[in-house]
């Protein structure tokens, strides 16, 4: 009795390393550079807008209080 | 057992706690930064972002130079070698010389007269024009002499009273719009606005334009050439001003285009172009009106460059010399 082709154990196919570059390489941007950056960025910038607009909020003078501690 | 307990939990409270302070730290450095800078911050909100942003008052304090109260050196006073008078024999007196120690006085800190207090009209405006200024195209011979006859025209504005509410910055807003107007009319026809005065318009509510031209027309202008007066109204029904030809008009109706980021600087184009005799361009197909010519009777986007047409440019140029028409109060005299 003839067996069957044994095909589980064939590894599957990937697809070739040089059609993918491209996507990896927007991927790695958004998720080491763009991501980050707007992450850490917007904490930045709000911290800028709260300091700019709310000069006499508790959280500017402890800043500030802290800044001219050092 | 406990050592290993502290061990993990301080683990734990690295690993959470390090994080934070990062984060913390970058909030609390924008905040510090946001403090520091908050002048150039509320700037560009108010001139780029359109947000409506009280700027704190440039309050510059008067910094005493620090006076530099150097010690006055007690020089060494050198005990000079008596000459010995050869006709006298006694023995010279090498009389110790005093070295007395030179008073040190308390210099008195020379600080400068402080300048007096510098009203806001006199700020130096150094933002550059918020809205695109198409370069000045090159003239013909004749006209090229006239845009270089240097003008000055002193100005005196008068603010609607709903302005004034809406920006507590309303005299730096006016010294802003000047200065912009004059650096265009002065690439374009040589004239230069010196702004004189600005006051509240105490003009009555709810008139229509003509009515606010005719107020306008019967204040006294206190020496300045020129009167305007900064509507809260649009463009539209803004009453065209007539000239004589002998003189340009000494009154002007400065409207208003709420959406740009110098709300009255086409408006002050236009207002100083009428009453140094331009014409109003009307026609909504000409070239002119197109291409955005500040004499043209529309609000101008601001992603469309200022420019100035031709035909009235040459007008410009021809009667920017001309003296204003005489003043209510200088008819009094």
């Amino acid at each position: 009795m003839a067996q069957p082709p044994r095909t589980a154990n064939v590894p599957s196919k990937q697809p070739a390393p040089a059609a993918d570059e491209p996507v990896s390489r927007v991927r790695w941007l958004l998720g080491w550079v763009l991501t980050p950056s707007l992450f850490f960025g917007g904490i930045f910038l709000g911290g800028a807008y709260l300091g700019a607009n709310h000069p006499d909020g508790w959280v500017t003078r402890t800043v500030t209080w802290v800044a001219g501690v050092f | 057992m406990a050592s290993s307990r502290i061990r993990s939990l301080t683990k734990l409270a690295l690993l959470l706690g390090v994080p934070i302070a990062l984060l913390l730290g970058l909030f609390g450095g924008g905040v510090y930064c946001g403090h520091t800078n908050r002048e150039a911050i509320l700037g560009f909100e108010r001139d780029w972002l359109g947000m409506e942003v009280t700027l704190p008052a440039k309050t510059e304090p008067v910094k005493p130079e620090p006076v530099k109260t150097e010690p006055v050196k007690p020089e060494p006073v050198k005990p000079e070698p008596v000459k010995p008078e050869p006709v006298k024999t006694e023995p010279v007196k090498t009389e110790p010389v005093k070295t007395e120690p030179v008073k040190t006085e308390p210099v008195a800190p020379v600080v400068d007269v402080p300048p007096t207090p510098v009203a806001p009209v006199l700020v130096e405006v150094t933002d550059p024009v918020p809205v695109t200024v198409a370069p000045s195209l090159p003239l013909p011979d004749d006209l090229r002499a006239r845009l270089a006859e240097p003008v000055r025209v002193r100005v005196k504005v008068l603010v609607d009273p709903e302005l004034v509410d809406r920006r507590p910055d309303w005299i730096a807003y006016v010294q802003r719009h000047v200065t912009w107007a004059s650096q265009v009319l002065e690439a374009q026809i040589g004239v230069r606005l010196e702004l004189r005065g600005v006051v509240v318009w105490a003009s009555p509510e709810g008139t229509s334009a003509d009515a606010q031209l005719a107020d306008l027309q019967a204040r006294p202008r206190d020496g300045t050439d020129l009167l305007l007066g900064l509507s809260s109204r649009g463009f539209t029904g803004v009453p065209p001003i007539t000239t004589a030809p002998e003189s340009n008009a000494g009154y002007a109706l400065v409207p208003v285009n709420p959406a740009s980021r110098a709300p009255h600087l086409r408006g002050m184009l236009y207002a100083v172009g009428q009453a140094l005799g331009a014409a109003s361009v009307t026609d909504a197909t000409t070239e002119a009106w197109l291409a955005g010519s500040f004499m043209a009777d529309r609000r101008g986007p601001d992603s469309q460059a200022i420019t100035l047409d031709a035909d009235s440019r040459r007008r410009l140029l021809e009667r920017k010399s001309l003296p204003f028409q005489v003043s209510v109060d200088d008819g009094e005299h």
